[in-house]
């Protein structure tokens, strides 16, 4: 008995893949479980400060210490979560769909329309998010939907882009033109054939959308444009922290930095492994 | 140029009856590609020059030329998946129009398609039977139910278990797929199947039962076939009449029979010495 | 003897998820020097796997036992350096759809002077002499034009033959071609076919040929086995072929079901799924 190659290293490296998923799928749900039950296993008040306790380091009062005001960090991190997730949420559903939308339709109809949708993805992509999300603030006011419209319309070229190409591949299968010999609408090939069948891609896109868009958020709270105080938000904890650090505290940027990174590796390591194991099944 | 074999005539069947229209009629076809964009055109390539024919109702016609000759070109027309640069189709003496949703849901019901690779041609996340139920939806007002029993009808029809239904195509061998394909191609009650290299994919075993079917169900159901293909063997055994197409015109036309017993253009010819078969040794043919 | 490749009791299993999966069940062959060998089954009785796990190409994950010689090496326990040499100059590979075999951004060519340029250190101008003279070889009257396109500007035949010449670069021994005429027209076919004959017969090589089509096999091969669900269930020359010496019901089958060229059968034989199941059980 001797195989000819050694198959052991592709199950190997097939569990690792397995093993990862469920890993970083795990922590995920935890953090949104952390984020949906805030107001639960919060110990205090992410708002209310204290005077007299400003600064604290970890106790058992307070587990993580308290910041300049007094208030109680491990509160403000959990409370943090929420928009810490619930911003990125915002951006992949806006991105998501508007990229799937004009994708297809570049790829089904391959005219002037694809052209005119390619030239608005390069136009936009060349803009960084953060130069977006200024302008936004400009015009409206500063705030969690502002930055999460101003990143989404940032991330649409990238999905959009993803799209196309996949769909194109796909638009060009037997199956679709034998769809279109039946009888069938354009629309409805696109959304009960096209669609689903784009769907794995999609989804890893979607993953590793949700954690570059939780880094963006971040970037743009801690420049004041994003969230505004008092709510927590971990990017705002990071930039509020730094007063802390020169005077010895630098417990909240750290960990607001620290539950960032976290979340952000989490997400895009996800969307890697689901992209990885959607081309490994198919050649 | 063209060599008249036997009796057909442009467009005229010899087997109509009386004056009843031909299932398909096709007159003065041809189709010229312009590659290149607008600002650098190239030059034009001509897929299809001026091809006429007639498929008389119940038979089978055979458009056979090898790749470049312009078949597929003439089966993608008849589709609608092309639109022709001049000439005109006609399906039982209707022309073909494909210009609105309404248009294409009744072309579909006079004509349907079976692709060349039926490992392709169905929806890869769509259980088998949802693809006959979902052209069941489209084509008839049939409740629920009634698209279940028909979907179970054309499996019957084609040969296949009714439990396969609900299996994914993936779950199907080559031969069951193609013939999921032929019954989603008959679910509409189209008059006109055309089969693109259809049989072309399938192993030895599985084609004879597949032509074996089309042989059956043209005597239940009075279907015209077209047989786009390059396999003369096939032809032989399926079509009555058959064009020979080169260079996207037709180049010999005629019975089927009398064609291959006595082809007569020399480039019918050299397909057919280039057939496999007893005593037959491959050569370098002469002039390419 | 003199044979330039023995097969022996080839075995290979497949985990999968409905359990181990025998896929070749025990495959023995052997090929003289400078013999044509064809293999006829249908999709699934394994003739892709035998061919492949000749040159140690088997799938991930499966196990393999029983013996493969080539010229007297155990395929098997070659290291990875000399089964890359094996691949490299003792046997030559063809396959079916040569614009997938053909890396499509890479000029013919590059393509064909690539082994050259890396290992003897040819200077590029003698690579392309020596690369146009393979391309005369299988009567390429324009070697410049080819070598200067891109895999997509030649038709299948001309890339066909672009492949045939790959696979003789080094003068291999032993020739294996899968399915190489199936997506091509059937002038082409002949043609394609006709040349891997020239190219054999100048240096003597072996040929082992996969097909569906039992007539090609027929026309090129010394000896045709047929394989049926991992497999050989017969062996046997054209000539007991069209004599209709056949001992299997399938071999049987496989040449009747074909439609012939020559007349109209009123009905084509037909033979029920699984119908040889039982005959060739263990």
């Amino acid at each position: 008995m001797s195989a000819v190659l050694p198959a052991g290293q592709a199950t190997r490296g097939d569990q690792a893949s397995r093993l990862g998923l469920w890993f970083f799928a795990g922590t995920s749900f935890l953090l949104v479980t952390m984020a949906i039950l805030a107001p639960l296993l919060a110990p205090h008040d992410p708002n209310g400060g204290d005077v007299l306790q400003v600064l604290q380091p970890s106790s058992a009062e307070h587990w993580l210490g308290t910041d300049a005001s007094g208030r109680d960090l491990f509160s403000r991190l959990l409370y943090g979560s929420r928009t810490a997730l619930l911003g990125p949420l915002v951006v992949v559903l806006v991105a998501t769909t508007a990229g799937t939308a004009l994708g297809i339709l570049a790829a089904w109809r391959r005219d002037w329309v694809d052209s005119l949708v390619g030239r608005l993805f390069d136009l936009v992509f060349s803009f960084p998010s953060m130069l977006l999300a200024l302008l936004f603030v400009a015009v409206m006011s500063p705030g969690l939907i502002t930055a999460a419209l101003a990143v989404s319309i940032a991330f649409i070229p990238a999905i959009g882009r993803l799209v196309r190409a996949s769909a194109l591949r796909e638009v060009n299968e037997p199956y679709v033109q034998a769809l279109l010999t039946q009888g069938f609408g354009s629309f409805y090939i696109c959304s009960r054939h096209v669609l689903p069948n784009l769907w794995p891609v999609i989804l890893a896109q979607v993953t590793t959308s949700f954690g570059y868009a939780m880094v963006e958020l971040a970037g743009i709270s801690f420049l004041g444009l994003g969230v505004q105080e008092p709510t927590a938000d971990w990017g705002k904890l990071i930039q509020t922290g730094q007063g802390s650090i020169v005077r010895g505290y630098p417990q909240e940027s750290l960990y607001a930095g620290t539950a960032l990174v976290i979340a952000v590796v989490c997400f895009i390591s996800l969307g890697d492994i689901l992209a990885t194991r959607k081309n490994g099944g198919h050649r | 140029m063209m060599t008249q074999n036997a009796t057909i005539t442009e467009g005229e069947p010899p087997s109509a009856s009386g004056g009843e229209a031909p299932a398909l009629r096709v007159e003065h076809l041809s189709k010229t590609y312009l590659p290149g964009t607008r600002l650098r055109p190239r030059p034009p390539v001509v897929a299809v020059d001026d091809v006429s024919f007639a498929l008389p109702e119940r038979s089978t016609l055979a458009i056979v030329g090898e790749s470049g000759s312009g078949k597929t070109t003439v089966a993608r027309m008849l589709m609608g998946l092309e639109v022709p640069t001049s000439g005109s189709i006609e399906f039982q003496g209707r022309p073909l129009s494909v210009r609105t949703a309404k248009d294409r849901r009744s072309h579909a019901r006079s004509v349907q398609m079976v692709f060349q690779n039926p490992y392709r041609s169905l929806d890869p996340r769509q259980k088998v039977g949802a693809s006959l139920e979902e052209v069941l939806t489209l084509h008839t007002s049939l409740s629920a139910s009634e698209r279940r029993t028909r979907s179970r009808e054309l499996f019957e029809l084609v040969r296949l278990d009714a439990r396969l239904l609900d299996s994914l195509p993936s779950d199907l061998s080559g031969g069951q797929r193609q013939r999921v394909c032929i019954a989603r191609a008959l679910a509409c009650e189209a008059r006109t199947i055309v089969f693109d290299e259809a049989v072309a994919a399938l192993d030895v075993l599985v084609q004879a039962q597949v032509l074996n079917l089309l042989a059956d169900l043209q005597a239940e159901t009075h279907v015209s076939y077209l047989f786009v293909t390059h396999d003369l063997a096939v032809v032989r055994q399926v079509a009555d009449d058959l064009v020979v197409m080169q260079g996207g015109r037709i180049v010999e036309r005629g019975v089927v029979d009398a064609v291959l017993d006595a082809p007569e253009h020399p480039y019918t010819q050299r397909l057919l010495a280039a057939v496999p078969r007893e005593g037959w040794t491959p050569g370098l043919q002469p002039g390419i | 003897m003199n044979s330039l490749l023995e097969v022996t009791d080839l075995r290979m299993v497949m985990p999968t998820t409905h359990g181990p999966t025998e896929l070749l069940r025990g495959v023995s062959f052997t090929v003289a020097r400078g013999e044509a060998v064809g293999i006829v089954g249908e999709s699934g009785s394994g003739k892709t796997l035998t061919l492949r796990s000749l040159i140690g190409l088997t799938p991930r994950g499966s196990s393999v036992s029983g013996q493969v010689r080539v010229d007297g090496e155990s395929v098997m326990d070659l290291s990875p350096r000399r089964l890359r040499g094996l691949r490299r100059e003792q046997v030559g590979m063809i396959f079916q759809d040569p614009h997938a075999a053909i890396n499509p951004v890479y000029r013919v060519g590059d393509f064909l002077t690539e082994p050259w340029r890396r290992s003897p250190r040819l200077e590029r101008a003698a690579a392309t002499e020596r690369a146009a003279a393979l391309l005369a070889r299988v009567r390429i009257t324009d070697p410049e034009r080819v070598l200067a396109s891109f895999p997509h500007q030649l038709s299948g035949g001309m890339l066909q033959r672009v492949m045939i010449a790959a696979a003789v670069m080094h003068d291999p021994g032993l020739l294996l071609a899968d399915e190489p005429t199936t997506a091509l027209d059937v002038t082409t076919q002949s043609e394609v076919l006709a040349l891997m004959n020239e190219v054999r017969a100048e240096h003597g090589a072996s040929l082992i040929l996969i097909t569906h089509d039992i007539g090609v096999v027929a026309a090129v091969c010394d000896r045709i086995l047929v394989m049926y669900r991992g497999r050989v269930v017969e062996e046997l020359t054209p000539a007991q072929l069209y004599a209709g010496e056949i001992s299997e019901p399938y071999t049987e089958a496989l040449l009747s079901c074909r439609p012939e060229v020559t007349r109209r059968q009123d009905r084509l034989p037909v033979v029920a799924a699984g119908a040889f199941d039982e005959r060739y059980a263990d």
